[in-house]
Parts: C-alpha cells; sequence; structure tokens
C-alpha cells in the first residue's frame, strides 16, 4: 500500500492543511486539460517560432566545457537577444509604453516636450553622495555582486589622486573637466558630493573646469533634445573655456592654423536607440544641428596638449556617433587655443580611458605633453569603477617650438608621435596574422545594458605561430569587435582556451570608428600593443 | 536561473517538463537532482560545491544519527524513526553538531565574516585597539545560500527530534536540498514535510493544471507588477532629498515589490512543484490584510516563521520558561530573523522592530494597540508599521534609513527629477493597479483552488502578456535570491 504521502504531524497544522488543501483542486478533468495543453503551447511556442524563423536556438556550443558563469550567462544572453519573437515584440510594446505610458526603460526616462535623458545621469543627480562611505560601500558590493567584478574600487579619488601624481612627477599640468549631466536641464545641478570632490582634485594639484558655469542663458539649450550629449554650442563654449584656461601654459601659433567650414549633422540621438524602438517609428523624428568643421591650414607641428576623453569629445569629431566629423571637443579646443591637440577617447569610457592613456605613456606619446585635459562624463563618479593606474616611468621629450624641434608631423589620433618604445615593438608588423590560442577574454559586453550600440572586447592570446608578417613576442592583446547595432558579434563569443587563427591589425590603424568604440578591456597589460581582429580565419 | 528568463521558461522548464513525464518513475529523482544541481550552477558553477558539501554533510549527519541509536532497517529497508522524546546519546549529539556546524559555517562564512569583522574592527577601534588581522573578503554572496543550509539543516534536525526518517539514498537527500523550484527563495521546505512525496508521488491533471496556473499568476506578479515598482523603489531609495510625498510613494512601492516578488516566486514555486508532482506549503497568506503585526506574521514568509518558531523558537524555551523569558525569547528570533535575511544593522533593525510590535502585543493579549479602531483602519496602521519597517529591510545603511524615515514625515526638497522619472503614467497605473489586486483581489492561492474556464482564459493571458513585457525589460532576479 502506498504511504500518505502527506505525514501527519500535529504541531505544524497550518503546513499540513495548505498541502492537502493544495491536493484537492476544484477542476473538471476538460478545464484542467485546457489549461495545461495551453499552459504547454505557450512554451513550446517560442521555440517553435526560433525553429521556423531559422534564428537558431542559441550560442550552446559556446558554453564549452567545464562551463562557467561567464559562458553560461553568455548562452542566457544569446537565447534570449536571439529570440525571434522577442525582436518582432519587443520594439512595438515598448512603443506603447513609451507612447501611452510615457515610459522609457532602464536607461532612458522620458521628459516633457519629447525631450529625453539618460537614466543613470539622473540617478548621479538626485542621487545619494558619491562620497558617502555607506553608498560607496554599497556600490562596491553591486560591482561584485552583480558586475563580477574581483575587487571593486568605488571611490573615484584615490584614481584621481594617483593620476595628479603622475602629471606632477612628469611635469604636466592636469586639467579635469566633468562634464555636467542633462539632467540639470529639469532639476539639481550636481550631486551633493561634487564640490567634495573638486575640493578634493583641486587639493591634488589639478585645475577642475566650472563647466556648469559655462551654461550661459544665451546659449541654451545646451544639450541635444534626444540624445545624451552636449549641443555643438555648448560644446564650442566649453572649448573655448578651456582654451583660456590653457593659454600661456602652451605653446600657441602666431598664426591662424585651423579655421571653421560650416555644416549640418543630424541624427535620431543615441537615447532613442537606446529605447528600442521598430525602425520606422513616428514618436521621434531626427535633429539637426548646424557645426563648425575644423580644418587645418597651416603646418600645426607636435601637441603640448593631450585631450582624454569619452563620447563627450567624440560627438561630432567620431563617425561612430554619427552626428558628423572634424567639428567635436578636441577639433575645437585646437581651434580655439591655435596649437594642435592630440585625443584619445572612446565611447563609455570616462573611467577607463586612463588605461588607453597608460598605452599611450609606454609607446612614447605623452613625450610632449605639457597638458592633460581629462574630460568626462559626470554621472561616472557616481556609476563607474575607478581602479587606480599608475603611469610608471615615461619617456619625456618636450618641444622647443621656437627651433621647432624635433620635428614631428601632425599630432592628430590618426598619426600619433613616432614611438620611442623598445625596438622590439618597431619590430612588429603594423598587420600581422597570427594563429594561437586565447587565455584571457575581458567581460562580456551586454547589449541590453550596454550605453552604445557598437563595443570593443580586449583579450589576450598566447602566439603560436605567426603566419603572415612579424610579431616578436609570445603574446599579443586581440580586440574583437563585440557587438554592432547591439547585435553580438562572433568576436564577443570567444572565450578562454579557444584556438583561433586572425588577421589583425594595429588598433591605432583601425578605422576611427573603431578606435573610438566602448570597449571591454580587463587584461591588466599595459606593455603590448593592441592589434584589432580585422578577420578571423577558419 | 531565474523563473522568469527567456532560458528558463523557453528552453529549460519544457525539458524538465518533458523529462517527468516521459521517464519511469524510478529515474525522476536522479533526473530532478541533475536538473537541479544545473539549475543552481546556472549563476555559477563554482557555487555547486558548497551545496554539495552542506548535502553530503547533513546526508552523512542522518545515517549516523541512524547507526549510532542502535536501530536497524525496517523490513521494507527504510531506515527507522529515532524514538521521539527518548534522551540522545553522545555520538549522535556529535553527529548533530557537526551538521549545524558546518551548514553555519558555510553560511556564516559567506554571509556575515566580511559584516562582524566590521564590527569587531569597529569595536576595537573604538576601545583604542587597532583592527584585528584579518583581511575582509568581499566574496559574491552564493545564490539561495539561506534557503538550502536552513533546509539541508531542517533535516538533521527532524530526524534527531524522530520527526523523520532518514533517507537511504544519498540522490533522495541531494534532491530535497536541491529541488529547483524552492532552492533559491524558498518556500523553506522542512524535510518531514515532503520526505515521503520524494518517494511516493502522483500525477495528475488537476495537479499539472494547478501548476500551471500558480506560475501564470506568478509571472503576472512578478513581470507586471513587481518590476515596474523596483523601478519606483529603486529609484526613490537611491535619492538623497526627499519630499515627504515621494518617499512614501517609494515605500509603498517598495512594499508591493517585496510582496509581488517574493510572493511570486513562492507562487512559481509551488506551481512547479505541482506541475512535477510535490506539493509544497503555502508561503503568504494576504499579509497587507493583517490588523496586527501578530496577525501579520502568520500571514508573510509562512515557511520562515514556522522554521524559525520550531528550530529556534521553540527550543529556546519559547513561552514557557516565564514572561520574561518569553518576551526575550521572542525578541531574540525577530532579531536573527531580522539578520537571516543580510549581514546589515539594518536588518537587525528591522528585526527589532517587529520583535517590539510582537512584544507589545503579546502583552496585549496578541492584540494591537489600535484593536479597537474599524477594520479597515487596523489593517491601514498594520501596513503603515509594516512600511516604516521595510524602510530598514530596503536601505544601504542605517543613515539612509533614518533620513528616509525623516523624510516620510516633513521631507522637502527638490523632486523635480526625481519626479520625472517616477511619476510617469505607466508607474502610477501599475501603483494602482498593485493596490487594488493587493487589497481587492483573492491571492493566486484561493484564486486557483477552484479553477473554471474564464481563470484558464485569465491564467493564459497573464502568461501571455508577462512573456510579452519580460522582452522589454532587462532580466530582474528575484528580491529573496540575495538573502
Amino acid at each position: 500500500m502506498a504511504k500518505d504521502p502527506i505525514p501527519n504531524n500535529p504541531t505544524l497544522v497550518t503546513e499540513e492543511a495548505s498541502q492537502k488543501e493544495l491536493a484537492t483542486t476544484a477542476v473538471g478533468r476538460g478545464v484542467a486539460r485546457a489549461l495545461s495543453v495551453g499552459f504547454c503551447v505557450a512554451l513550446l511556442v517560442p521555440v517553435v517560432a526560433q525553429l521556423a524563423g531559422g534564428g537558431g536556438l542559441g550560442n550552446f556550443a559556446g558554453v564549452g566545457f567545464p562551463p562557467t558563469r561567464e559562458t553560461l550567462a553568455a548562452l542566457g544572453r544569446s537565447v534570449d537577444d536571439g529570440s525571434v519573437l522577442k525582436k518582432w515584440v519587443q520594439p512595438r510594446l515598448q512603443m506603447l509604453l513609451t507612447g501611452v505610458g510615457g515610459f522609457g526603460n532602464e536607461k532612458v526616462t522620458i521628459g516633457r516636450d519629447g525631450w529625453l535623458y539618460y537614466a543613470p545621469g539622473l540617478r548621479y543627480l538626485f542621487g545619494q553622495p558619491f562620497l558617502d562611505a555607506d553608498y560607496l560601500k554599497a556600490k562596491a558590493k553591486g560591482m561584485i555582486d552583480k558586475d563580477g567584478l574581483a575587487v571593486a574600487h568605488p571611490d573615484p579619488l584615490p584614481a584621481f589622486r594617483q593620476l595628479a601624481e603622475d602629471c606632477k612627477r612628469l611635469g604636466i599640468q592636469l586639467v579635469v573637466a566633468p562634464v555636467p549631466d542633462k539632467g540639470t536641464l529639469i532639476g539639481a545641478a550636481q550631486n551633493a558630493d561634487f564640490g567634495k570632490f573638486r575640493a578634493a582634485v583641486e587639493g591634488y594639484g589639478a585645475t577642475v573646469l566650472p563647466l556648469e558655469k559655462w551654461m550661459e542663458a544665451g546659449d541654451a539649450p545646451w544639450y541635444l533634445r534626444q540624445d545624451t550629449h552636449w549641443t555643438p554650442r555648448f560644446m564650442d563654449r566649453v572649448a573655448r573655456g578651456m582654451a583660456d584656461s590653457l593659454r600661456g601654459k602652451v605653446w600657441s601659433a602666431p598664426a591662424p592654423l585651423y579655421r571653421l567650414r560650416a555644416a549640418t549633422a543630424e541624427s535620431r540621438g543615441d537615447l532613442v536607440g537606446m529605447l528600442k524602438l521598430p525602425a520606422d517609428q513616428t514618436l521621434f523624428g531626427t535633429e539637426r544641428v548646424a557645426i563648425d568643421v575644423v580644418e587645418p591650414v597651416g603646418d600645426a607641428g607636435p601637441a603640448e596638449v593631450l585631450l582624454l576623453g569619452d563620447s563627450f569629445t567624440n560627438i561630432y569629431s567620431s563617425p561612430s556617433l554619427e552626428w558628423g566629423q572634424k567639428a567635436g571637443l578636441g577639433e575645437h579646443l585646437a581651434y580655439h587655443l591655435n596649437a594642435p591637440v592630440d585625443v584619445i577617447a572612446m565611447n563609455g569610457a570616462g573611467a577607463t580611458v586612463r588605461n588607453e592613456l597608460l598605452r599611450a605613456a609606454r609607446t612614447g606619446r605623452l613625450a610632449a605633453t605639457r597638458v592633460l585635459v581629462y574630460e568626462f562624463a559626470i554621472r561616472d563618479l557616481y556609476l563607474e569603477d575607478w581602479p587606480v593606474v599608475e603611469l610608471g616611468a615615461v619617456e619625456r621629450k618636450l618641444i622647443s617650438h621656437e627651433v621647432k624641434a624635433p620635428v614631428v608631423e601632425a599630432v592628430v589620433e590618426e598619426k600619433p608621435v613616432a614611438p620611442v618604445a623598445a625596438p622590439a615593438v618597431v619590430a612588429d608588423s603594423e598587420r600581422v596574422t597570427v594563429r594561437g590560442r586565447i587565455v584571457q577574454m575581458s567581460r562580456a559586453i551586454q547589449p541590453g545594458t550596454a550605453p552604445y550600440e557598437d563595443a570593443l572586447i580586449y583579450g589576450k592570446l598566447k602566439v603560436d605561430k605567426v603566419e603572415a608578417g612579424s610579431y616578436g613576442k609570445p603574446e599579443a592583446i586581440v580586440v574583437f569587435l563585440a557587438m554592432r547595432k547591439r547585435v553580438l558579434l562572433p568576436g564577443a563569443g570567444h572565450k578562454v582556451g579557444d584556438t583561433v587563427q586572425l588577421r589583425l591589425v594595429r588598433l591605432k590603424s583601425a578605422a576611427e570608428d573603431i578606435r573610438s568604440m566602448q570597449r571591454s578591456d580587463d587584461t591588466e597589460d599595459f606593455d603590448l600593443t593592441p592589434y584589432f581582429v580585422e578577420e578571423e580565419l577558419p | 536561473m531565474v523563473f522568469s528568463s527567456h532560458i528558463f521558461l523557453f528552453y529549460f522548464l519544457p525539458i524538465v517538463l518533458l523529462l517527468n513525464y516521459l521517464l519511469p518513475f524510478r529515474f525522476l529523482t536522479t533526473m530532478l537532482t541533475i536538473v537541479s544541481y544545473t539549475f543552481y550552477g546556472w549563476a555559477n558553477p563554482k557555487w555547486i560545491v558548497l551545496m554539495l558539501t552542506s548535502t553530503l554533510v547533513d546526508y552523512f549527519c542522518g545515517l549516523a544519527l541512524v547507526r549510532y541509536s542502535g536501530l536497524g532497517p525496517q523490513e521494507d529497508g527504510d531506515l527507522p524513526f529515532l524514538p521521539k522524546g527518548e534522551p540522545r546519546n553522545r555520538a549522535q549529539k556529535c553527529a548533530l553538531f557537526v551538521s549545524l556546524a558546518t551548514n553555519m559555517l558555510i553560511l556564516g562564512f559567506f554571509k556575515y565574516y566580511d559584516f562582524g569583522l566590521e564590527n569587531l574592527n569597529g569595536l576595537s577601534g573604538w576601545l583604542g585597539a587597532g583592527p584585528l588581522p584579518l583581511p575582509l573578503i568581499h566574496v559574491a554572496l552564493p545564490i539561495g545560500i539561506s534557503f538550502y543550509t536552513f533546509q539541508s539543516m531542517s533535516y538533521a534536525i527532524d530526524v534527531y527530534r524522530g520527526e523523520a526518517r532518514p533517507l537511504r539514498h544519498p540522490v533522495d537527500f541531494a534532491c530535497f536540498v536541491a529541488l529547483f523550484p524552492h532552492q533559491l527563495a524558498g518556500p523553506i521546505i522542512r524535510y518531514w514535510s515532503i520526505a515521503e512525496q520524494i518517494r511516493h508521488r502522483e500525477f495528475t491533471w488537476e495537479k499539472f493544471a494547478r501548476g500551471a496556473a500558480f506560475l501564470c499568476l506568478g509571472m503576472g506578479k512578478k513581470i507586471l507588477l513587481a518590476n515596474p515598482m523596483a523601478h519606483i523603489a529603486d529609484t526613490v531609495f537611491g535619492a538623497a532629498g526627499l519630499r515627504w510625498f515621494d518617499a512614501w510613494f517609494g515605500v509603498i512601492a517598495y512594499a508591493f515589490q517585496i510582496y509581488f516578488d517574493f510572493s511570486a516566486y513562492s507562487d512559481m514555486a509551488v506551481g512547479l512543484a505541482l506541475m512535477l508532482g510535490f506539493l509544497f506549503t503555502k508561503n503568504f497568506n494576504d499579509p497587507y490584510r493583517a490588523e496586527s503585526i501578530t496577525d501579520f506574521w502568520r500571514r508573510w514568509h509562512i515557511s520562515l516563521s514556522t522554521w524559525l518558531r520550531d528550530y529556534l523558537y521553540i527550543p529556546l524555551g519559547g513561552n514557557k520558561l516565564g514572561e520574561a523569558r518569553t518576551y526575550c525569547n521572542l525578541f531574540t528570533v525577530m532579531l536573527l530573523g531580522g539578520l537571516w535575511h543580510g549581514a546589515s544593522w539594518t536588518f537587525v533593525i528591522w528585526g527589532a522592530i517587529h520583535g517590539a510590535m510582537l512584544g507589545l502585543e503579546r502583552a496585549q493579549g496578541k492584540k494591537s494597540f489600535y484593536s479597537r479602531l474599524p477594520g479597515v483602519l487596523k489593517g491601514a496602521v498594520t501596513f503603515l508599521i509594516v512600511c516604516v519597517g521595510w524602510v530598514f529591510f530596503r536601505a544601504e545603511s542605517l543613515a539612509i534609513a533614518w533620513r528616509f524615515v525623516g523624510a516620510m514625515f516633513g521631507g522637502t526638497g527638490d523632486g523635480a527629477i526625481l519626479g520625472a522619472v517616477v511619476y510617469t503614467k505607466y508607474h502610477l497605473f501599475c501603483f494602482a493597479v498593485c493596490a487594488v489586486v493587493v487589497w481587492a483581489m483573492p491571492q493566486a492561492w484561493n484564486f486557483t483552488q477552484r479553477i473554471t474556464p474564464w481563470k484558464v482564459g485569465v491564467c493564459l493571458l497573464t502568461l501571455v502578456l508577462s512573456v510579452l513585457f519580460m522582452w522589454t525589460q532587462t532580466v530582474n532576479p528575484f528580491l529573496y535570491y540575495q538573502f
């Protein structure tokens, strides 16, 4: 005889009663079958649609053995993002939520009169003071538990102190330019701890530019309606203010080096992209702005100003943001200063762009730098991880403009100062084809939460064989294109242990839109020159 | 893996259901154990080692309890119950101690080590000594650890008390601990309540249909109600300066969020278990309709309340050792219940508020001090007290909690940005729907007691709507995963 599945325990009447009640549902056989079958059909529809739509069931092959937290999470994302039904439903439902409900999503807040705001930026403004000990503790916990960081650096001040100390040691003036958030248009101008931050950074010997005070009434609107970034006019005002603060500290040419050419740029804006609306949506049209393209008219010579920045530097300059080219902060700073400006800028990288500064230092790009302008979105102080980056030994070779020596060609990002590092670096080809095994991969890019549509991911390759060109090191930093238009590419799916054959080009020689993309780089290897993966060969 | 995710709903679940109904019964426990470990390891495969350790230790402790009793297997091959009420020998006490110590060590290390060390350092600093020579470890908290350690411990305790017979087969026991419907966020299933079901259970259309109904409604609660409320609560609790009505809006939204989120998980767990043939216990019973805090604790997270009552309050002496000791026990249990949720003083304060209220009400014959008010007002006052408690439960630090409470009773500030984020038509609509569902609709348990054709429509429509909205949201794990 089968035992009673529900034991009789007189001390626990509630549990026993609830189990017994659960076993006796009042439902007819037909109704029970209808609900059961309907439920099962509902579970099967997405998979059937997936197979019928030829979408593939997900990147199960990418999980590998043994599976890791990262590969399993990547599988989950590939299943989710690759869903044919989701791709059809999501934009249309978002249209309804935005159009009728006035709700954006986790990234975008819908404001009045069609204005869109980047939600994390708003959180910086009304959020907890970002230097508060409790906030820092909670931020660190979130970074470890949710973002998977091994070690968190929630406090930005140590990173700025180190950068200021390094700059002082190298004789470089550090100028910090935190860009106010667009949310200042509707409320508080700053997070409660910004004053504390400014005082601390100035105490380290850096200059903190008062960008928020340059939002002059006549220049409104300061931000684009449907984009996270500033208008060309506000950007130009900031460039002018920067130039004023730098004048006298760096060389300026006696004769004009640049001229302006009027142009227009038109786009829907990155915030509309983040809403993931249907391609034919009519809620948000395009926005057109007048920009001033900066054209060189003279021989500029080497740059004494290095502008380190994020997407606020790239907008109107890099094609990756689709708001025109050669009219960004770097170009306008050079115009107002009448001096060349070297630019290192990556989208979404206010905190991590310092890694590129370190790479630049290792390749001699800081040799002539007298002023480092560090531009970043102010919200990064609140949201980002701020590990300390030490520049270490940096070769210096300041320029005397009176004698114009040593002569170095145009100083723009495409043609940086010639490397002065070890001869072995010079021996490596610009283009090389290698075969090897991936020994390290950075954290995966997440299309749903990444702030930009395109992204790169860094990995480290143990080089087994050089198939073409010359490459003399046992390891290489390889940079895969991981995401385009929020669609993960095969490059994002690589994992440690994969054997690959790659056709590479030095990252600094890759297309300009590639170089300005946001990136995931956990390699922490700043001695190797990063190579961009042009093609994965079979 | 999260119940409300694409990969769970459309890949994992259909495969598990298919296997459950195709495989012969003798393979089901093994199958469920394997899929449950897969489910658990999805978040981080390394954490499987912890669950396996806890499981193995408790399994062998269970065997040891019988072995050292001198009793042999029964005729049917099962191991016997230990005789109730009889004293246990030294070896048996040792076996129980090993079980409790192992689980508490696992839980203590991952959940409380940093918290304890920080407080010890603070104390030693206050006393003028330097910090202790121990590092903070900052490890990620393995999900569900509080649930499965409690469940696993309950096995050894139940066997020790003679309330359940130990399992001979380790896979049976591994299945009980890991069973995926309840492993991450409960209900906390005590071993005795499910022991026989692991070996004998029935599969019927009625059970499957009710399970499906629970799952559909649970999905709706999580995706359509809890997640929008999470947006409001996260925003408001993340704000530095609040107007009084923003603060109330935020804390009520959090009250809705935690109820719909947690009860959604419980509903889905009960539903999944039913579809797999198991009968779980009720975890919520309209808690926001409670008319006193005592009443609230009969309705909220019932499986934790009963666990704490049976394995902590009663062993401490319960109400048998005099008035003073009863109040002391009550307060201790609530403090520890608070601490069970997380390693922070905010949870301790939350537990203390509830402990104090329970003590107060006990002193008045288990009646609230507002028991003479009309029923609706009693419910409203209880809800307000619960909301004040939620402030401490949700806030990231005591300082933030106190600031928040201050804002609730007179806060002023610039709320323009906050208002733009949380007072959208969509969120206000969801907020109103939450209120209606809480106070004017039957809960999932009651709604599914009798399933009629129109209820089938409601359930399936809820499921479809939930899935559609799930696709507009980023994956949003259940709140209780972090505990």
